[in-house]
């Protein structure tokens, strides 16, 4: 349990210094296996039948769908294959260092469930969040952010599992929906982005002010 | 049969959406959708009418949960999307015919319209605080469409910052749900029935109040970001300016409100487990804050609808002030104020619409003698201006002056002080550009224009509303505001 928790967030770290795109989608998919993986063994430590079921859900959405959908968006648009980050990498690992202990710091023990899970679990969950957010504000393209929301969630799932035991199925499953067609209007605007301006760089998208 | 009309008024919008987008032939989706929203709006009033006579009612499983709150809202989206509708007909025709989109695009606003209505009557409805998000983060997917709708890069840029911005606003809203089921799951094993509002407010006095806390914050966080509440507000001027008016019209007459219910939902909760001092304290000062951030942005705007986009995050900063003051006059001020505002501020987005289609652009210093160039709303954005700035006779009025009483009664008086200043800087801001636009000579080159009865009536029921409210409260509105209150106060 303890070598999933500290892979996702390597792997985290990875994709914050990550340069290249392909990579980086790789990166993604990878972060929603390791999900599942986790999923599965907390499923199984705990005989809760429904984290089987997220762990299924998490690994075809989060595991294939989605950097399958990435792949198709970089490939139809012609990403370039370096992204430009607003910092070097060095710079950017000191700063989500930062914020997991920041994470490790606000997740205080008194007010945390007894279990060993969750007290191990929650805090690497709040890193991917501001992790995620992290990703969004130091990259350049418009598709980035959308990668960053996607760290982002994987973190709110990762609280759910450790500090509850999974979301109800239903709430579970009407997440997923949401993050699926999410994804597919983002993308959708990417297109369209990437037709009316020339690129998705996000410093073109700055006229509206005041 | 109080289910079959309940399940009417949900659904009716999502059949609307599935029938506008398959009938190829403009005018028969125009009447499809002329009486879809009619519909709505006549289950709405029967389901407020019922919660009126009887108890609050929970369907569909325990997932809907109807009470007056939830009711008072339902009756508040369906009169605008009405409007809305009524409105657009005319409205996108125009856009057609001056080719700023195709005939084929029609059909998809009209899809997306009534999904995002279907979206906000779902948000409201829900008894289950994951739903709640469910479809809160859907009204963001629906509506996004319809701010990117014009494909420029201005509306691009306006949905992209949009969705971002709330998706991200949100995720935090659902770390606020699942700590609220983590406290909840302390007292009955985990499932689906413990997120419910029923299931919370019964068993309030046993959930950690830390843990309470935290998720407020989180909540206020993510909803507050789609409420527009300073200082997350940055993508409601965008998305306010570069959607479709009447869509404009629906984001800031109702959507806003639908956000804010989430966090006056959580706020009642919090208030009962471990009193309102906390909670309320959040909304006032959020609220004022937003009322602050908008007083410089309305006096340098150089645009009409970022102008009203600006008065909505005054507005909803309003909103919040009243429900964290709490108390008599203050809860029922809020409430009052969630139909004045989307009742006026839906005539505004709609005199503007004529308007900039009308002189070609949305530029203030382009905009002249509105009143000559476009008799009917040019004295429309007058008279709705004096409304929303709260002026007597008027309907925002009556539930500003609710508030600020409130808050006098209760000796704040900074509170109240600062209330009463930003509305008085608004006024003198909002009423200087107004005054340009409507005065003034027109360009020379300008036409008379004639609005089409359609529109004229879409602004004529507003307009009716505004005027009758400042007046005098219907008994039946009374009655329904003083169920509202039994709630926001915790009773029932």
């Amino acid at each position: 349990m303890n070598i999933l928790f500290s892979l996702t967030l390597i792997n985290a770290f990875l994709l914050v210094g990550g340069k290249r795109i392909d990579y980086v989608i790789w990166l993604v998919a990878l972060q929603g296996f390791l999900l599942a993986l986790i999923s599965t063994v907390f499923g199984f430590q705990t005989g809760n039948n429904f984290l089987y079921a997220g762990a299924f859900l998490v690994l075809v959405v989060k595991g294939l769908i989605v950097p399958t959908a990435l792949f198709y968006i970089v490939r139809k648009i012609k990403v370039p294959k370096e992204i430009d980050l607003v910092f070097r990498p060095n710079i950017l690992f000191l700063i989500a260092a930062g914020l997991v202990l920041l994470s490790y710091w606000v997740v205080s023990p008194e007010i945390l469930p007894s279990d060993l899970a969750a007290k191990i679990g929650l805090p690497v969950a709040l890193s991917l969040l501001l992790i995620g957010l992290l990703i969004m504000v130091t990259r350049k393209l418009a598709l980035s952010q959308l990668i960053g929301l996607l760290v982002m969630e994987n973190g709110l799932y990762m609280a759910a599992m450790t500090a509850t035991h999974g979301m109800p199925l239903m709430i579970e499953l009407g997440v997923f929906f949401d993050l699926l067609v999410a994804v597919l209007i983002m993308g959708l605007f990417l297109f369209h982005i990437d037709k009316t301006f020339g690129s998705i760089n996000t410093d073109k998208l700055t006229s509206l002010k005041g | 049969m109080r289910q079959m009309v309940t399940l009417l008024a949900l659904f009716t919008p999502l059949i609307t959406a599935i029938s506008c987008y398959l009938i190829g032939r403009p005018a028969l989706r125009n009447w499809f959708t002329i009486v879809g929203v009619i519909i709505t709006f006549g289950s709405s009033l029967t389901v407020a009418g019922q919660i009126l006579t009887g108890q609050a009612l929970t369907t569909m499983g325990g997932w809907l949960y109807i009470d007056a709150l939830s009711a008072y809202l339902l009756v508040i989206i369906a009169l605008i999307g009405m409007m809305a509708a009524l409105y657009s007909i005319n409205y996108m025709q125009h856009e057609v015919d001056i080719g700023i989109i195709g005939p084929s695009q029609l059909a998809s606003y009209y899809l997306f319209f009534h999904l995002f209505i279907f979206t906000m009557i779902m948000t409201v409805m829900a008894n289950n605080l994951g739903l709640l998000w469910i479809g809160i983060e859907a009204t963001t997917l629906t509506s996004a469409m319809l701010v990117g709708f014009y494909r420029q890069k201005s509306s691009l840029e306006a949905a992209w910052k949009y969705i971002i911005l709330c998706t991200v606003g949100i995720a935090f809203a659902l770390l606020g749900v699942i700590l609220t089921y983590y406290a909840a799951g302390q007292i009955e094993s985990e499932s689906a029935r413990t997120l419910e509002w029923t299931f919370l407010l019964a068993n309030k006095q046993q959930l950690d109040p830390q843990v309470l806390k935290l998720a407020f914050i989180f909540i206020l966080v993510g909803f507050g970001t789609k409420a527009g509440l300073a200082p997350l507000h940055h993508w409601l001027p965008d998305a306010h300016s570069q959607a479709p008016s009447p869509v404009s019209a629906v984001l800031s007459g109702v959507l806003l409100n639908c956000a804010l219910y989430g966090v006056i939902r959580y706020h009642l909760l919090l208030s009962q487990a471990i009193g309102s001092q906390f909670s309320g304290n959040l909304l006032l000062v959020f609220g004022l804050v937003s009322m602050a951030v908008a007083v410089p942005f309305i006096y340098l705007q150089y645009d009409l609808k970022r102008l009203l986009a600006y008065s909505s995050v005054e507005h909803m900063g309003i909103i919040a002030v009243g429900i964290g003051l709490g108390g008599k006059l203050g809860l029922y001020g809020a409430s009052l104020h969630f139909l004045n505002h989307a009742v006026a501020k839906s005539l505004l987005f709609f005199t503007a619409g004529s308007i900039t289609q009308h002189y070609g652009t949305r530029q203030i210093a382009r905009i002249r003698g509105a009143i000559t160039a476009l008799p009917i709303s040019g004295v429309l954005l007058f008279v709705g201006s004096l409304a929303i700035t709260g002026v007597p006779p008027f309907n925002v009025f009556v539930s500003e002056f609710s508030i600020i009483s409130g808050g006098f009664a209760q000796g704040r008086y900074v509170a109240s002080g600062l209330f009463l200043l930003f509305i008085s800087l608004i006024f003198a801001g909002f009423m200087y550009h107004v005054l340009r636009m409507v005065l003034g000579t027109k360009p020379k080159n300008l036409a008379i224009g004639r609005e089409n009865w359609l529109s004229v009536t879409a602004m004529g029921i507003p307009l009716v509303l505004i005027l009758v409210l400042g007046l005098y409260i219907p008994s039946l509105l009374d009655n329904m505001l003083s169920e509202v209150l039994v709630v926001l106060r915790g009773g029932k």
